[in-house]
């Protein structure tokens, strides 16, 4: 099975015009949505490309998505919102403004888009937002989400909020202005991500917590952006990166071959034989019981999955991969079972990808099809 | 019986109407409780970025809300908005903020929000700014019974939301008006909870009932939310946290006096039966594994680095041994729970979630993996071959009436992450290092035991071979 090109162009275009009210409960997150809808497109090489008969996305499409991601920049530069939904127009004050703030995640997706559509930053209020940024961070290194109420750090104190942060001071960084001024304490910054790394090897959502994929790549992305940012800290952040054995053998240990839910009539008293479900070494969470050891055929399919003895999702296939990848150690992992499980288990008859083998589409737009 | 405003020709909806559940039909703009508030609507212009198809109810509940935010409004009918809209997008960044707001406002008897002063209502804040009406640690039943009311609402949100991570924080910041616990170390998530605002003077009985009522409460809501998706990331970083807000009414002690060791009472501890239930239901929930280490080794690393000046970071206890060299570390409980790791793993020795914790319990007692060597070899096939495939048709004759019949037994490998570790004991160990034999373990695992990753035993093998 091959990438179906043209279903995914169609599936996307068809998220680029509107998507269903089922999406209502993640509005707060439009920017979120916004970035991957146009990743995805460039991924596709849909903008540009000299090839296509008919354009996809129209020139004006394009401006007119770019000059609402700019209107999602706060009024005092301090970021940008996830949605128009929290903006307080011609109300908004020194007042109100605590409940419109700049959110961080989604001030990243909202540069990350513009990236990828090619603007060139200029109308972004790039003073403000990197005297912001730093805002977010608290005593321990992490970052939050908002500021609320008297300039209270708010939402947890996850890695995601960190790569954030980090990827933020990476589009923002100026090459031309010498020295490189970090606009946050990135020793510190250090110190939590360390403080993360768990007995098993990965990383979890903050100290002593339960290590996951999607954390684990935050982690080392961040590590990996800090290298990047010329800053007082990115000797340190590739001397800890090179020191990564215990969490690339974590990540490798994420491939799996349970793509399916436990089915209900299954027993596992009677789970006598070691045959896997299905002739493609793919099994059912029920098959860990007595889980085959033995030389498996070689169309295996592999699947990642984000914590230990839980099924694959889609989505990990991009955090464990990318981790991996920025580790240097990519090519310890099984490709070509990984790409039988994205093109024959999990894309879609309509285009996009599902979070498993069984399920609708709608998980692409997440990150499955990125 | 609607009524008509008389500015208008507008038919109003009876005063005491609820929200509906039709997803299109008009309630705030045509209730008669809501006609002096001006809403803002959303504008998105043309070729907007990811449009989303909003009902109509949720757009108007959307546009009544930044209206009332932009005034500040501190309300009956603030809150109940916040609700409504709640029910319809509960990932909405600021609503529950506000929401609390609004709380902590009428719980004042406020409803002005200029007058709100969260420090009255959060009684655990820096010492230097404590209210003379309020005493040491000490929680006032009107206060408490406003949380018990706001939480039974959250519980039932919690259940019908269970991927959501604004619900949990919402609960983090009710729990944080509760007294302190005195025994009570810092954690990250309570800056309020360190160790210079501790109370100096013990809380009053009647504290202390509300505190223990609010645990016992709290341990059943989790176990009920927890046995509809045992797994759920954000219900676990809660019960982790509550642990470490509440650790004497939690936590068993850690003792690193020998004489005072908990090995042989740690197991009937109420947090560590709870964990015990989890993992017999399910011996797989490496979610349980993570919080078991956690409430016996990982709190108490925790309170270390906290204890440390000038600072250190976590990493640093386990990479230079600092417990040890402190002489902080409960041997015998280390002991025990290696024997009952041990115990589950026999049960079931393909399990990842086990050998994990095993590795993390090595670590913390710095104990020598070649101590398993022998616990390791009982998953090789027979005079430890590593070779042999799992399972084996055995005629067995019955003595009685010399009838043979087959049976299939499971006599070779039966655990790759056996194989894995042995092929790590195989090369450190000091008395009887078997370079040869720690390859052959990786080679094994490469070609039969776990050929997904074969690239990694390939390039664990190499490095074996460089040295």
């Amino acid at each position: 099975m091959t990438l179906n090109r043209q279903k995914h162009v169609r599936y996307w275009r068809m998220c680029a015009n509107i998507l269903p009210d089922a999406y209502q409960s993640s509005d707060a997150s439009r920017m979120f949505l916004g970035f991957f809808i146009v990743a995805a497109l460039d991924l596709l090489d849909v903008f540009d490309n000299p090839q296509l008969e008919k354009p996809v996305i129209a020139v004006q499409e394009r401006k007119d998505w770019i000059d609402w991601i700019y209107s999602c920049q706060v009024p005092d530069g301090q970021g940008f919102r996830g949605f128009t939904g929290t903006d307080l127009r011609d109300r908004r004050s020194s007042h109100n403004k605590q409940w419109d703030p700049g959110n961080l995640p989604n001030t990243f997706f909202a540069l990350a888009a513009l990236l990828t559509l090619n603007d060139d930053l200029s109308r972004v209020q790039r003073k403000e937002l990197l005297s912001w940024l730093p805002r977010l961070q608290r005593p321990d290194g992490s970052f939050g989400e908002i500021l609320g109420p008297d300039d209270e750090i708010e939402g947890g104190r996850d890695l995601r909020y960190c790569c954030c942060a980090a990827g933020i001071a990476y589009i923002l960084q100026d090459p031309a202005t010498e020295p490189y001024q970090s606009p946050f304490d990135e020793n510190r910054l250090i110190d939590y991500i360390l403080s993360c790394q768990t007995y098993a090897g990965g990383f979890a959502e903050s100290p002593l917590r339960e290590p996951h994929s999607g954390l684990s790549y935050c982690a080392i992305a961040t590590l990996q952006l800090l290298t990047r940012l010329d800053g007082t800290s990115s000797r340190r952040a590739r001397e800890t990166l090179d020191n990564q054995e215990s969490c690339m053998r974590w990540l490798l240990e994420r491939q799996t071959t349970v793509l399916y839910e436990e089915r209900p009539e299954s027993d596992e008293a009677d789970s006598d034989d070691e045959e896997p479900a299905n002739n493609d070494g793919s099994s059912t969470v029920n098959s860990f019981a007595d889980s085959p050891m033995y030389y498996t055929p070689p169309l295996l399919t592999v699947g990642f999955n984000g914590r230990d003895n839980k099924i694959a999702d889609t989505c990990y296939c991009f955090w464990n991969s990318g981790a991996l990848a920025i580790l240097g150690s990519l090519h310890l992992a099984d490709l070509q079972a990984v790409r039988r499980y994205l093109l024959d288990k999990v894309q879609h008859i309509i285009g996009g990808f599902a979070k498993g083998p069984e399920s609708p589409p709608g998980h692409s737009i997440r990150l499955s099809g990125y | 019986m609607a009524t008509t405003s008389s500015s208008s020709s507008v038919v109003l909806l009876p005063p005491d109407a609820q929200p509906p559940k039709s997803k299109s039909a008009a309630y705030y703009a045509v209730h008669p409780h809501w006609q002096d508030v001006i809403p803002i609507p959303q504008v998105d212009q043309t070729g907007v970025l990811a449009p989303i198809a909003y009902s109509p109810r949720y757009s108007e509940a959307m546009s009544f809300l930044r209206a009332l935010m932009a005034e500040n409004e501190v309300s009956e009918r603030a809150l109940a908005l916040t609700e409504d809209l709640i029910s319809m997008n509960p990932a909405h960044y600021t609503v529950w903020i506000y929401r609390m707001r609004i709380l902590k406002g009428l719980w004042q008897g406020s409803t002005s929000s200029d007058n709100i002063d969260t420090k009255i209502v959060e009684i655990n804040e820096d010492k230097s700014s404590q209210q003379s009406d309020t005493d040491d640690n000490e929680i006032k039943p009107g206060l408490w019974r406003n949380i018990q009311d706001e939480l039974k609402w959250l519980d039932e949100v919690s259940f019908r939301n269970l991927k959501n991570y604004q619900i949990w924080h919402h609960r983090h910041a009710l729990v944080e008006l509760l007294p302190l616990d005195p025994a009570g170390p810092a954690t990250p998530d309570s800056p309020k909870n360190s160790p210079k605002n501790r109370p100096t003077q013990p809380s009053s009985k009647a504290t202390n009932e509300i505190l223990s009522s609010f645990i016992a409460s709290e341990q059943l809501f989790l176990s009920r939310i927890l046995s509809q998706d045992t797994k759920n990331y954000h219900v676990w970083s809660y019960r982790q946290w509550l642990c470490a807000r509440f650790p004497s009414l939690l936590l068993p002690s850690y003792s690193s006096n020998a004489s005072n060791s908990i090995a042989s009472t740690y197991r009937t501890h109420a947090e560590v039966q709870a964990i015990d239930t989890m993992i017999q239901d399910d011996l797989r929930n490496n979610s349980a594994w993570s919080h078991r280490y956690f409430i016996l080794f990982g709190h108490h690393e925790l309170t270390y680095v906290q204890s440390q000046s000038p600072p250190i970071i976590l990493k640093e206890v386990n990479e230079q041994k600092l417990l040890h060299k402190a002489g902080l570390v409960d041997a015998d409980l280390v002991t025990a729970e290696i024997e009952y790791t041990k115990h589950e793993i026999r049960k079931a020795p393909q399990n990842g979630s086990t050998w994990n914790y095993l590795r993390g319990l090595l670590r913390h007692g710095d104990v020598r993996i070649t101590t398993l060597r022998v616990f390791c070899e009982e998953f090789l096939g027979p005079e430890g071959d590593l070779w042999t495939d799992q399972w084996v048709d055995v005629e067995l004759e019955d003595p009685a009436t010399k009838e043979t019949r087959v049976e299939r037994q499971e006599i070779g490998v039966r655990s790759s992450h056996a194989v894995e570790w042995l092929s790590e004991i195989y090369s450190k160990d000091e008395t009887a290092k078997d370079e040869a034999r720690a390859k052959e373990c990786l080679r094994a695992l490469a070609e039969k035991w776990d050929p997904i990753r074969k690239g990694y035993w390939d390039y664990k093998l190499s490095k074996l071979e460089e040295k």
